[in-house]
């Protein structure tokens, strides 16, 4: 533990965790916010709190692993308390497919979702969380869980075919 | 069950193909350059600090911003110095301390200022003249504020724009554009030539409910020398938002009467963390005929009371709304009195 905290006063140590750590965890704030500037805050607040965080940090499961669920924690609780879901400009997003259309629909068509489906669904789906792990982290019931995550997909499936008329 | 959590037969493996695809951003340099700056500063720090395209002297370019906002506040030194209209974002009709709302965790005073009256806003140009009287000068200004229709997006809006112009070519010229129905910041486009060491400055902020990104970019002839990116939520307890070019008549939207109080945050140039916003608590204090050059008019007497304690009062007209007086209550930093009057007014 103690080697992991003092490296951390240095500049370039936090710059090396960054650039381990930085993308996948900008990309799970991302999916649960659909902001780029909220996910920017999010892994900004992470990072920043890093140190005092690995005070508390209990080895037992991989640093990656650790940070995304504090990413994810982060995420939600920005994401209760924001009233509005903003729809972003997705130009300068990576790009994963070639077809600009769908990559702007799959966006919008998330962006109907409640948040509540939403939290759900990106875990589950798109971070691999179980729905044990989700329960625990959104305060709900694994049955509760496995609802949502129903109808989230069917929910997204309905926002696409309205995106692809 | 698969992974998943759906049957053998995935009835979704459509929209799981979609959303696997679905494009994220990437983690980069800037964002990096931020934390670490927040670290050292044992501080949030919104803004990217690697972004200045030419930047020679780092710690000096810093430091000129924190410098040049300073100066803009301190508005009268400066403006005498230079012979221009420095007001800055926040100096535009409400002068004030350097102590902002944004920076402090107390709530507005009162309740936000409700719009309900925003139809009562018409076309129109108004002439101010603004005179500060210090110990051992009196210096003088004009000030026009033009308020016209326009659409921004499929919005119908209002365009308002104030200008003042100081010697030789200076000029500050800041043009707001709000929402005609609600009067909800649109746009804010904020021009000062010169600025400090550039030839000229230009902030741009759209804005989209209570989020607004921004660009700050600073000139030396038609070469870009500077620029930073802004992008912001704005806390929705210091609702509304008022760009500053249009404080002199948002208060037509508002239906005052002798009881009424409320709370709204002057937007500022948001370059810097603590001149993002500014929120001033106003309550009628009375009902008084005030004669100005361009007629007596019955108003509301409005005091206006800043988050750093400064004072000041408004003379709002009773018929439209139009502020037609403001006087600072003290003489803040002992830079002198400001008052801004109602010269003339055109209907258009």
């Amino acid at each position: 533990m103690a080697a992991q905290i003092e490296p951390l006063t240095n500049a370039d140590t936090l710059a090396e965790l960054y650039r381990r750590h930085a993308n996948a965890l900008l990309a799970t704030a991302y999916r649960l916010l659909l902001s780029r500037a909220d996910a920017e805050d999010v892994v900004h607040d992470l990072f920043v709190g890093l140190p005092a965080a690995l005070l508390k940090y209990e080895e037992r499961g991989s640093m990656e692993s650790w940070l995304k669920r504090i990413t994810v924690r982060l995420a939600l609780t920005r994401l209760r308390k924001r009233r509005h879901l903003p729809i972003e400009e997705f130009g300068d997003l990576a790009v994963v497919t070639t077809d600009p259309v769908n990559r702007v629909a799959i966006q919008r068509a998330l962006a109907t979702l409640s948040p509540a489906l939403r939290a759900v669904l990106v875990l589950k789906e798109l971070e691999g969380f179980s729905h044990a792990e989700i329960a625990s982290m959104l305060g709900i019931s694994i049955a509760a869980s496995e609802v949502r995550l129903h109808r989230a997909l069917r929910q997204l499936r309905a926002a696409l075919s309205e995106e692809g008329r | 069950m698969t992974r998943n959590g759906g049957d053998a037969h995935d009835e979704f493996a459509d929209v799981r193909k979609e959303l696997s695809a679905m494009p994220v951003p990437t983690a980069d340099e800037r964002l990096l350059a931020r934390i670490l700056e927040s670290a050292r500063r044992g501080r949030r720090v919104s803004l990217p600090v690697d972004d200045v395209v030419r930047r020679r002297r780092p710690v000096y370019w810093i430091g000129a911003v924190a410098a040049a906002i300073a100066a803009v506040f301190a508005f009268n030194q400066f403006a005498v110095d230079r012979g221009v209209a420095s007001e800055g974002a926040f100096e535009g009709w409400f002068k004030t301390r350097s102590a902002y709302a944004q920076s402090s965790t107390a709530a507005p005073a009162y309740h936000g200022a409700h719009v309900t009256l925003a139809g009562r806003l018409q076309p129109m140009r108004l002439a101010y003249l603004r005179t500060v009287r210090a110990k051992d000068a009196v210096t003088t200004l004009d000030l026009t504020v033009s308020v016209a229709r326009d659409v921004v997006g499929r919005t119908a809006a209002w365009r308002v724009v104030t200008t003042s112009r100081g010697a030789g070519t200076a000029l500050q010229q800041d043009s707001a554009w709000v929402s005609a129905s609600t009067f909800a910041p649109l746009r804010q486009v904020c021009v000062e030539a010169p600025y400090r060491k550039y030839d000229r400055i230009v902030i741009e902020q759209s804005f989209n409910g209570s989020r607004f990104r921004g660009d700050m970019k600073a000139f030396q002839g038609s070469a870009l020398s500077a620029h930073r990116r802004v992008d912001r939520t704005l806390p929705n307890s210091f609702m509304p938002f008022v760009p500053s070019a249009f404080t002199p008549v948002f208060p037509s939207g508002i239906p005052i009467d002798r009881a009424w109080k409320g709370s709204f945050a002057v937007l500022g140039w948001a370059i810097r963390d603590n001149d993002v916003f500014r929120s001033v608590a106003m309550q009628v204090d009375g009902e008084e005929n005030v004669r100005v050059p361009a007629g007596e008019f019955p108003c509301w007497r409005i005091r206006v009371d800043h988050a750093g304690g400064h004072r000041q009062w408004f003379w709002v007209r009773r018929s439209d709304g139009v502020g037609v007086r403001t006087l600072d209550s003290t003489d803040v930093r002992a830079q002198g009195v400001r008052e801004i009057v109602l010269r003339s007014e055109e209907r258009r």
